[in-house]
């Protein structure tokens, strides 16, 4: 359904490649910069990146900080271009199908905030307008979502005034909004409670269920393992290993896939 | 298109529904501008009243002669004859004024004297002193005239030479041109220095300033098309700017006009209804080009502060043009000016005013340039919408 084919991406004169921060796992490894390839500004953010992702599936892509994660999400979501090989989704090309891949997809990044002095419904219909759904549908989705994620007591407030975890929520559901049959989730429980996490893990579970697939990214292994069928791990750009977390587990010999990761990584867990 | 107007409506709802932003861009302006020449002419006509109140200390050598002098002075003065430092009296507004003669008694054998000097000490930090030399220049003049007309009749000749002719001045300039030289003056400049110091504001924001604040990439994961993004942000600049910049040119006239002393009776005259129309068109060209260069501008900066930096060049050469344009004769010929973009803009609304006929064929190649450019520009945005370098350039 989604297939990475060879997926290499350069970065040209990229100034600060690495957003890792210090104390970060990679830079723990000692892996803080990106891969580059000697000539000055040049940043290598994925090398030559082959997977695919299976309709109606969970799919986690784990890595540490600067792995690839993000480039590759940004590819899947048409917003930056491969520089070499090319994502088919259904059958659609992210370079020149990027605008009808986009009608099928909902994607919510780390990089993504709102601001100004609209409120979540607000937000809500604007983007469900621009998503061509009609008002009275639209009006029936805001109700849904704004339940199922538990926003009504802010759903009418500045989005200014939001705490963190209010504009995770707002952001989750302006991507699942036109109900997309592609939903790309990067570190969707970022800035979240225990309890709202659970809210949007169960909502993930239930997209599942409506045959919807889902692309997670995160550092979060635990979350991986509980909510994933498949799993790419990537590291400097390249994947390290792919699977199940059956298989992933079973290559490694461990009981859980933090220690997997680590394993793989080549580092001992604490 | 539909798309366009979602966003556009997105926009003008997020800035209608900040009270303070709309009071700081629409009404400001015009409380300003209305109030800046309010108190300029008061404070204009306070000081004339000032000047006309305030008893004149006069230094002099000569109180016989100067005592003359004042008499064709309509102030009043007291005379003063001593003073340690002239200079410092002055600035200190001790006195006012030195007149220091070199001869005579009486002013009659001052003028008699072939070596005759006055020597007046004035200082012009001070608007008393201006005034009161003036008035004692004048009344030198006229006590000279007299004197003249005086050994003139005693000689038997008539004073009739000295007489000023009957001055019958006409202006053959018409109640249009004459009102049209004012607004002409006036407006390219103004129109100008509005349509980009609004589109700074609101147009960077909404470009380099969603970028700052990540707010951008939600926008560009959607399905709309990227043109359709780059087209509500130069319609929603261009709307706003339209909308400030009319405002503010109303609000200036308003304000300019009750501090100038040669605006005709009926200033409206100047504004015919093929001039407005012409008008309305010449500036939605301009306002549309303004918003499309900010757009691409502000894209291509990293944020708000950099296109502010970028656009600053931009921005003072087009300022220098519209000051030229204040200058009556200037602009007459607009010659290859015209086929500037924006540039062109600025002299046909001059000529528009100014010229006795309507300058149809550089209203035509003003609207061609300036719509052919803002194409350009729009197709240069779409594409920068589209291209990671651009919309992931920040200085995060």
């Amino acid at each position: 359904m989604i297939r990475f084919n060879g997926v290499s991406k350069v970065f040209q004169n990229a100034k600060n490649p690495v957003k890792g921060k210090q104390g970060s796992l990679s830079g723990l490894l000692g892996r803080s910069k990106k891969q580059t390839d000697g000539k000055k500004g040049k940043v290598t953010a994925l090398d030559h990146v082959s997977f695919e992702v299976k309709k109606g599936r969970i799919f986690g892509l784990l890595g540490p900080n600067g792995a690839g994660k993000t480039t590759a999400l940004r590819i899947l979501s048409t917003l930056i271009r491969p520089s070499e090989g090319n994502v088919d989704v259904m059958g659609l090309d992210t370079v020149r199908d990027s605008q009808k891949i986009r009608q099928n997809l909902g994607f919510l990044s780390s990089d993504m905030n709102l601001s100004g002095n609209l409120s979540a419904r607000d937000f809500l219909f604007f983007f469900g307008r621009l998503n061509h759904i009609d008002d009275n549908k639209l009006k029936q989705r805001v109700i849904e979502l704004s339940q199922y994620l538990e926003m009504d007591t802010f759903l009418n407030r500045r989005v200014s005034t939001y705490s963190t975890g209010m504009k995770q929520k707002i952001l989750i559901a302006i991507a699942l909004i036109h109900e997309p049959d592609i939903v790309i989730f990067d570190e969707p429980t970022n800035g979240l409670d225990i309890m709202t996490s659970r809210v949007v893990l169960n909502y993930l579970k239930d997209l599942k269920a409506k045959g919807k697939t889902i692309i997670l990214s995160t550092h979060i292994m635990s979350l991986a393992q509980k909510m994933c069928d498949d799993i790419v791990i990537i590291n400097k750009g390249k994947i390290i290993e792919e699977g199940t977390i059956t298989d992933i587990l079973e290559k490694t010999q461990k009981d859980d896939l933090e220690d997997a990761f680590f394993e793989l990584m080549g580092v001992d867990a604490v | 298109m539909k798309d366009t107007l979602t966003i556009l409506r997105k926009e003008f709802s997020n800035l209608f529904k900040d009270k303070r932003t709309v009071f700081a861009v629409l009404f400001l302006p015009m409380i300003i501008f209305i109030a800046v020449f309010f108190f300029m002419n008061m404070m204009m006509q306070q000081e004339q009243e000032k000047l006309e109140q305030t008893v004149y200390n006069i230094y002099t050598n000569n109180p016989k002669i100067m005592e003359q002098i004042n008499e064709g002075v309509p102030r009043s003065v007291n005379i003063v004859t001593q003073s340690e430092n002239i200079q410092d009296a002055l600035r200190d507004s001790i006195i006012h004024l030195a007149v220091i003669f070199d001869t005579g008694n009486t002013f009659e054998d001052f003028l008699k004297d072939e070596t005759k000097q006055i020597k007046i000490f004035s200082y012009s930090g001070s608007s008393a002193s201006n005034s009161i030399r003036i008035g004692v220049i004048s009344s030198i003049n006229q006590l000279r005239d007299q004197y003249i007309r005086k050994v003139l009749e005693e000689n038997g000749m008539s004073s009739g030479i000295l007489d000023m002719p009957n001055l019958l001045q006409e202006n053959v300039a018409t109640e249009k041109e004459m009102a049209g030289g004012i607004f002409g003056r006036i407006l390219p400049y103004m129109l100008i220095i509005y349509l980009f110091m609004s589109s700074f504001g609101i147009g960077f924001d909404t470009t380099a300033g969603e970028k700052e604040r990540q707010t951008l990439t939600i926008l560009l994961s959607n399905q709309v098309s990227r043109t359709s993004i780059a087209w509500a942000k130069i319609l929603y600049i261009m709307s706003m700017n339209i909308l400030t910049a009319t405002i503010s040119v109303i609000a200036f006239s308003i304000g300019f006009t009750t501090i100038l002393n040669d605006v005709p009776n009926n200033a409206l005259a100047a504004f015919t209804p093929a001039t407005v129309a012409m008008l309305l068109f010449i500036t939605l060209t301009m306002a549309v080009l303004v918003a499309a260069i900010v757009v691409v501008i502000g894209i291509f900066a990293r944020s708000v502060k950099e296109a502010t930096s970028y656009a600053m060049p931009i921005y003072l050469v087009v300022i220098i043009f519209g000051i030229m344009s204040m200058q009556p004769e200037a602009f007459k010929e607009a010659g290859s000016l015209i086929f500037i973009p924006l540039i062109n803009g600025i002299l046909t609304l001059k000529q528009l005013f100014t010229s006795p006929e309507l300058p149809l064929m550089n209203f035509g190649i003003t609207l061609l340039i300036n719509l052919a450019t803002t194409g350009v520009l729009v197709f240069l945005a779409s594409k920068m919408f589209s291209n990671e370098k651009f919309v992931f350039r920040t200085e995060s």
